[in-house]
């Protein structure tokens, strides 16, 4: 029989259960105490509340020391509960990554947060989160994945300034930072209010023809984006990639370390996107889909986050070789009535926006400043589609064979999609009249994993989509 | 492997339902007493569902469920009005699970969950002895199956 070894969850770990009664019970019985020490007066349910506390934490106590995680025959055991105690039995087989993270405030007390992930289990939740001792982690990682990484990779500070650009939102900045800025501004007794008038003042002594609301509006965008990129800088600082030919890991953070690591042979695709930042720079960016990869990172790892294109196939067809592979393409007609075709949505949202504006100030024209802010605002997205819908009948085509290679672009990103054809999940075909006139057809292809990555391209020959699906799986329609 | 639910499962389900219903049962006992003698109809009525479970509908469902591990899959049937029956190719199964309440515990009983990808099948409580069994069976289908 073999060894098992057996590993306990860090003291820490209580906090995870003690979580949901702080505000309701932990700080009321403090609260009660202080009140007690201090004034010698006692409120009417702290008795009540004390009690109630004693036994949660006799409980959670009790948890931690059943908890435990379990590595023996080549499964992992995990061990929980009290009340409803759990056990699960995972093959490590069946193990898709691993992710390991920390920061400041449990690194002091030589922690790290672990979570397991399967491709079972609730989408873009971690199937198995713990917090181990540091050490037990590292033991922990070799014994599911063997020997450490031999090949590292690490990526200038310019290259994951503009993966954190990329990846940063105004409405990110404004849902992390809307609720800091408030609480911040009462524990310094500055009410939003005033945080607000400062705005407008700054926004009425900016001069230009758009009224200052429209300055407000952009300083708030400009400031919250602002806050988004430094929260994603934080995160992908010393960003690199290592790698032993079975597996891959990525260390990245600076106050926020996360350390991912999954089998190479978990990888169900590999996408090379280029978002229209990256486009300015001409480099890409490379990620892969992993099944049940979950937690807040959903399905999809970043492995390369800048970088030309050429490269990354040069670095990484060794590792998937579905990027080295030669292969025939079907692309759409390169002719003038095609390019029509791309354009027309463009320039049905031109004319709305146009049309919308007039109406908007012959209606209203006292606001003929702000609606005009907007059309241009608009107008500027509506350009930078119509371009991107040129760059798509450019380079848009589809290779159905031994590998899938899809190449196309979705929602202002440029994507080339690349899998083995066993992980297509779904091929989508959709006909509108006009295709139907002209023989072609707008594919979809899905890979099949939990998120599916999915490419759409356009205005392909049907006929000769036909006759490759055909070829490649067996199937006639 | 075929098994069926022990006899100490009905007995368990018979204990959780008459607990509930205890539970449920307050409110309108509360009620009857202090508020109006119609709530005893409530009572009544919960008694009577009780009554239902503890003598027909549980021990037919114990009966009616049938576990069947194979080289191909898990086939768990069940059901007393509506038959159910859930299969799970052996492949797709990702990892395994049991649950125990502190009741099934005492019990030497335990539940059994087969976990795929986004699919979950669930076998109520069965004893700990063919849970093990059950595990071992589809360790030893699924690296056949790989293998083969």
């Amino acid at each position: 029989m073999d060894k098992a070894t057996i590993f306990k969850a860090h003291p820490i770990y209580i906090y995870k259960m003690l979580k949901r009664f702080v505000f309701v019970l932990i700080l009321p019985v403090l609260k009660g105490a202080i009140q007690y020490i201090l004034y010698r007066r006692v409120s009417g349910v702290i008795l009540l509340e004390s009690i109630a506390l004693a036994a949660i934490i006799a409980l959670s106590v009790w948890r931690l020391l059943s908890f435990k995680v379990v590595l023996v025959s080549d499964n992992l055991i995990i061990e929980d509960g009290v009340v409803l105690r759990k056990r699960a039995v995972i093959p490590i087989e069946n193990i898709s990554s691993i992710a390991i993270t920390s920061h400041f405030a449990i690194d002091v007390f030589g922690a790290v947060n672990v979570s397991v992930n399967t491709e079972s289990g609730i989408y873009g939740r971690k199937d198995f989160s713990f917090k181990m001792y540091k050490k037990d982690a590292a033991v922990f990682e070799t014994m599911i994945y063997g020997s450490p990484s031999q090949v590292e990779i690490k990526f200038t500070p310019g290259k994951i300034a503009l993966l954190s650009a990329t990846a940063s939102a105004s409405l990110t900045g404004l849902i992390v930072g809307v609720p800091v800025i408030n609480r911040i501004g009462r524990l310094l007794n500055v009410g939003a209010d005033r945080i607000l008038s400062d705005i407008t003042e700054l926004s009425k002594s900016i001069k230009s023809y758009f009224p200052p609301i429209v300055n407000a509006i952009t300083i708030v965008f400009i400031a919250v984006y602002g806050l988004s990129f430094l929260i994603a800088l934080s995160r992908n600082m010393f960003f690199r990639t290592s790698t032993n030919n079975q597996k891959i890991e990525i260390k990245s953070g600076l106050y926020f370390k996360h350390k991912r690591i999954f089998k190479i042979s978990a990888v169900k695709d590999v996408c090379i996107d280029q978002t229209p930042l990256m486009r300015v720079f001409k480099i890409f960016t490379m990620r892969v889909g992993i099944g049940g990869y979950g937690g807040e990172n959903g399905e999809k790892s970043t492995i390369v986050p800048a970088m030309k294109k050429r490269k990354i196939k040069e670095i990484f067809s060794p590792l998937f070789p579905v990027l080295a592979e030669k292969r025939g393409f079907i692309y759409c007609k390169k002719d003038k009535l095609t390019r029509g075709r791309f354009l027309m949505l463009p320039n049905i949202y031109a004319l709305v926006i146009l049309g919308i504006t007039a109406l908007l100030i012959i209606f209203l024209p006292s606001f003929e400043r702000l609606f005009l802010f907007a059309a241009i605002v608009s107008l500027s997205f509506d350009s930078y589609y119509g371009y991107i819908s040129l760059i798509n009948q450019k380079i848009s085509g589809l290779s159905i064979g031994k590998t899938v290679v899809a190449k196309g672009v979705s929602r202002f990103t440029v994507r080339e999609l690349y899998t083995p054809a066993d992980n297509i999940g779904l091929i989508k075909i959709m006909r509108t009249p006009v295709d139907i006139a002209k023989n072609t057809c707008r594919v979809t292809v899905q890979v099949r994993s939990e998120s599916s990555d999915s490419v759409k391209v356009r205005f392909l020959p049907y006929d000769k989509i036909k006759e490759t699906i055909n070829e490649t799986y067996g199937i006639n329609f | 492997m075929t098994c069926n639910l022990p006899y100490k499962t009905c007995t368990l389900l018979r204990i959780r339902v008459v607990l509930l219903i205890l539970v449920l049962e307050a409110g309108p006992v509360y009620m009857a007493i202090a508020l109006s003698k119609y709530f005893y109809i409530l009572v009544a009525v919960l008694g009577l569902l009780c009554l239902f479970f503890l003598c027909f509908y549980i021990p037919r469902f114990v009966k009616s469920t049938e576990i069947t591990v194979s080289n191909d899959g898990v086939v768990v049937k069940y059901g007393v009005f509506y038959k159910t029956e859930k299969i799970m190719p052996i492949l797709r199964l990702i990892f395994m699970e049991t649950y125990q309440t502190p009741l099934a515990r005492l019990m030497g009983l335990c539940a059994v969950s087969f976990l795929g990808a986004k699919s979950r099948v669930t076998i109520p409580e069965i004893s700990k002895t063919d849970a093990e069994k059950l595990f071992a069976l589809v360790k030893g289908s699924k690296s056949g199956e790989q293998n083969g």
